[in-house]
Order: structure tokens, then C-alpha cells, then sequence
């Protein structure tokens, strides 16, 4: 009955570790998700804001519904308050949906400042300008999410054996 | 009309003292923001600066001086920050708000040849509030039916006497039918987006049940377009006269539908000097005229039939 716990236990733990090795590695995954459908976003919206004239909340809303990521929710919120013409600067309105939406989604500093700069590009007045900086903001999260399926290889693998370590460590050492 | 909807279309400064000021959107003609230049409003009892402290005053110099800073916020606000969208509205130097208000604009054109391709550093914004008279045309609609069918009719009015508003007020009366007659199915050609004061194609103002509305393009065009498309009874366009226009008119004239119109002038002597309405005018394709006159907007000189004879005396 005693070894019968003992094994339970050990399985447990093993199971968190593995879980939190997975969630690790999932947030990777999720970082350089983001960055990638960010990518794609503005790809979609330069064609629509420049080539179809859509205007931001339909466009958003447009975005909205292909995302697989939580930048769907970021746009979405965007979108509504753009419609709200609550009279508020477009780039408080995109920072707090950035903020209420991805607070928690570990992105680094460098990552935030590119979604705080996007506003400058996508609300820019003149249309060949507004081409020429989503352009460049496009080329920079491709950047960043080359750099996130780096990290991602690098060190998703390392996630799991150092979950799956750590699970036996402290199997052997409660056992 | 939503005051803080309104409002939110101005940078927070000039918000706070549009606030500050009182005045009644309601009553509000014209707000005028310049670069640099002081924020002035055009009341129906004249023009006001708006002082720092959100007082009005008549003396220009006094008012508050706006920025450039401020001009751009607002532009963003107008635009529903997506002033991209209104590249073409840009183009022609105005743009339409919720509301049906009008935003014209002024600054730095860039040519390509002799087309504008943009324009720039925007520095001078004219916010015309729109201001739909539901039953204006009340006295006017009873002389411009017979035996229940539509006459075709001419308004004639020099600018700013209410020919718009008239023809808007007819235009939502016909469109719903009155007792004079019934609904008609009326094709109105807004070139200039004033008509039906439309935000991203749906009309901020009310033209009635049966109305449909081609915007934005030239009204020769326009008007064939809804001819072929729509099958409109009656044909409803603003300012009539220009060159391409003459086709356009005869068609509506010979195809059976109804055509009310208005145009820049003064009488019906003015009008028949003019090359191509003149030449309508003395093959009495009109058979109303309704003449408005310089006095108070929307004061009827005179309705009359198409040999020029009084159907009313107004005054």
C-alpha cells in the first residue's frame, strides 16, 4: 500500500514537471506565434489599408477573425474603441489594448516597443508613407519572429529534459 | 444630434472650450479652426471667437489661437483615425462626419499634371454643421405636384439661401409620399455628399423610404447610371448647369421620370441667360420654378409654371 502512494506520488510529481516544462514551452511557442501572426496582420492589413481604403475598425475586425493568438482580442478591443470615437489618441487606444490584452504574454521589451510603434505606421495620413512604414514594421517583426523560432528551437527541447530532470530529482529525493 | 459624439471630433483643448463656450450645437453653424489662428464659430447671429477661457467675444484677435498639434489631433478624430480612407474626399477638399456634418479642408496641394494627387499639411478646417429642416418643404411641395404626378422643377437660389435644404426636405416628402402624392422611387446624384450627408455610404440624413443615392461622382454620369440601374420615378440632383449636364438632362426629360433640380441664379430672367438652361427654360422642358431670395434662408420669392407665370405670389 506504501510503495502503492509512493508511486502515485512520484507520478505526480513527474506530471507537474512535465506540465510545467510544456507550459514553458508553450509560452515559447505562443511568443513566436505572436510575432509570426503579427507579421501576417500587417501583411493583410497594408493591403486593405492602402490598397482597399478599408477604414481601422473594419479592417481590425477583418484581421480580427483569421488570428489564432491573442493579438485577435488586441485588435478586436481596438477595433471597438476606434468605433467608440471616444476622441482618444490612436496610440493610447492601441498601448492599452496591447497592455489589457498581452500584459501577461512574456513578451520581451524590445517585442512591447514594436506593437507600441505600430500605430505610427497604421494610422499614418499619407498613404504611400503609410505603405512604406508598414512595410518596415512588417520586416521587423519578421525579424523578431526569426528570432523567437530560434529561441523556440533552441530551447524548447531544453525545457522538456530540464522538466523531465527536475521531475526525477525530486522523485528520487522524496523517494 | 449626439453633443460629446460631436465634440469627441475635436483635439481635447478645443473640446474643452467648444465645451466651455456653451454654445448649442444645435444652433451652430460653422466651426472654424485654423493653424495658428484664432478658433472662430459662425452662430446664426453672427461670428464669435473663442477666448482661452471658453468665453465668446467678437473680437477675432482675442480668441484662442489654435495649433498645428491640435489641427492634426482632430484631423485624426474627424477621420476616425483613418484619414487614409479619405485620400479621394481629401482630393476634392472635403469630408463627410457621422451626422451628416461637412469637414472641408484646406493646405498644400500636390499636382500630378493638372490632377491633385494629395493634399498636405492641412491648416485651415471649416466644420459645417449639418442641419436637416424636416418640413420646410411643406409649403412648396402642394404647387410642384398636378393631377398627383410630379412636375419637373428648377430650384433657383443664389448660394446660401437654402436650395439644398428645400430640395432635401422635397426629396424625403416624395420619397415617402405626402398627401399630395404618393411614394415615388427618387434617384438622387449628391456629387458633393451634401444631400444626403453620407458616412461610409449610409446617408446621415433622411431622404425618405424610397430613395437611393449616387455619390461622389460627376452628375452627368450620375444621373445616366441611376437611369440604367435604379429606374428612379423622379431624379433629384444639386447645382445643375455645368457642361456635361445637357445629355444627361434630356435623358431624365424624355425617359419619364421626374427631374427637380436646383441651380446658382438669382430669377428666371438669370437663369435664361444661361447657355444650357436657357435653352430648357425656352423649350419649357421645367414646368415649375421655385425661386428663393436673398433675405432669410429659405424665403420664396416666387413658384411659377413653365411659361414663367405666377403659380403663387409669395413674399
Amino acid at each position: 500500500m506504501r510503495i502503492a502512494v509512493k508511486l502515485l506520488g512520484a507520478c505526480c510529481v513527474m506530471a507537474s514537471a512535465l506540465l510545467a516544462g510544456l507550459a514553458l514551452e508553450q509560452r515559447l511557442r505562443c511568443r513566436w506565434q505572436l510575432m509570426r501572426e503579427m507579421r501576417d496582420v500587417l501583411a493583410f492589413l497594408e493591403k486593405e489599408m492602402t490598397h482597399r481604403r478599408t477604414p481601422m475598425e473594419e479592417a481590425f475586425r477583418r484581421a480580427a477573425a483569421d488570428c489564432h493568438t491573442r493579438l485577435g482580442q488586441v485588435l478586436t478591443r481596438a477595433a471597438k474603441e476606434v468605433e467608440a470615437r471616444g476622441g482618444r489618441p490612436f496610440a493610447a487606444i492601441w498601448r492599452e489594448a496591447v497592455d489589457g490584452c498581452l500584459a501577461d504574454g512574456g513578451l520581451t521589451e524590445e517585442e512591447l516597443r514594436e506593437l507600441y510603434d505600430v500605430p505610427a505606421a497604421l494610422s499614418n495620413a499619407d498613404t504611400v508613407m503609410q505603405q512604406t512604414c508598414m512595410e518596415r514594421c512588417r520586416q521587423r517583426f519578421e525579424e523578431l519572429a526569426g528570432e523567437e523560432a530560434e529561441i523556440f528551437r533552441e530551447k524548447s527541447g531544453l525545457c522538456r529534459r530540464l522538466a523531465a530532470a527536475a521531475g526525477i530529482f525530486l522523485v528520487l529525493l522524496l523517494l | 444630434m449626439r453633443e460629446d459624439a460631436f465634440y469627441n471630433l475635436f483635439a481635447l483643448r478645443i473640446r474643452e472650450l467648444l465645451r466651455e463656450s456653451r454654445v448649442n450645437p444645435e444652433t451652430l453653424q460653422e466651426i472654424r479652426l485654423r493653424a495658428d489662428r484664432p478658433l472662430l464659430l459662425r452662430c446664426p447671429d453672427g461670428e464669435y471667437a473663442v477666448r482661452g477661457d471658453g468665453t465668446l467675444t467678437t473680437d477675432a484677435a482675442q480668441g484662442y489661437r489654435a495649433t498645428r498639434q491640435e489641427l492634426d489631433e482632430s484631423l485624426e478624430y474627424i477621420a476616425g483615425y483613418s484619414l487614409y480612407a479619405f485620400d479621394e474626399e481629401l482630393k476634392r477638399g472635403f469630408l463627410t462626419v457621422p451626422g451628416g456634418h461637412r469637414v472641408g479642408v484646406a493646405g498644400r496641394l500636390v499636382m500630378e499634371g493638372d490632377r491633385v494627387q494629395c493634399i498636405r499639411h492641412i491648416s485651415f478646417i471649416n466644420v459645417r454643421l449639418a442641419h436637416q429642416l424636416i418640413g420646410c418643404a411643406d409649403g412648396v411641395l402642394p404647387y410642384l405636384v398636378e393631377d398627383g404626378e410630379i412636375c419637373h422643377s428648377l430650384i433657383i437660389s443664389p448660394p446660401g439661401c437654402g436650395k439644398t435644404t428645400l430640395l432635401r426636405d422635397l426629396i424625403r416628402q416624395i420619397s415617402d409620399g405626402s398627401r399630395y402624392a404618393g411614394g415615388r422611387c427618387v434617384g438622387v446624384v449628391d456629387e458633393r455628399c451634401e444631400l444626403a450627408g453620407s458616412y461610409q455610404g449610409i446617408p446621415q440624413n433622411d431622404l425618405g423610404a424610397r430613395t437611393d443615392v449616387l455619390e461622389c461622382g460627376p452628375k452627368s454620369a450620375g444621373m445616366m447610371m441611376l437611369l440604367r440601374s435604379m429606374s428612379p420615378q423622379v431624379m433629384a440632383v444639386d447645382e445643375i448647369g455645368g457642361p456635361g449636364d445637357g445629355d444627361a438632362l434630356e435623358q431624365v426629360f424624355h425617359c419619364g421620370c421626374k427631374l427637380i433640380a436646383t441651380v446658382h441664379g438669382t430669377s428666371l430672367e438669370d437663369i435664361r441667360r444661361k447657355p444650357l438652361l436657357g435653352r430648357l427654360v425656352a423649350e419649357r422642358l421645367f414646368e415649375r420654378y421655385v425661386v428663393l431670395g436673398r433675405g432669410k434662408a429659405g424665403q420664396i420669392l416666387g413658384i411659377y409654371d413653365g411659361d414663367g407665370g405666377s403659380v403663387i405670389p409669395c413674399g
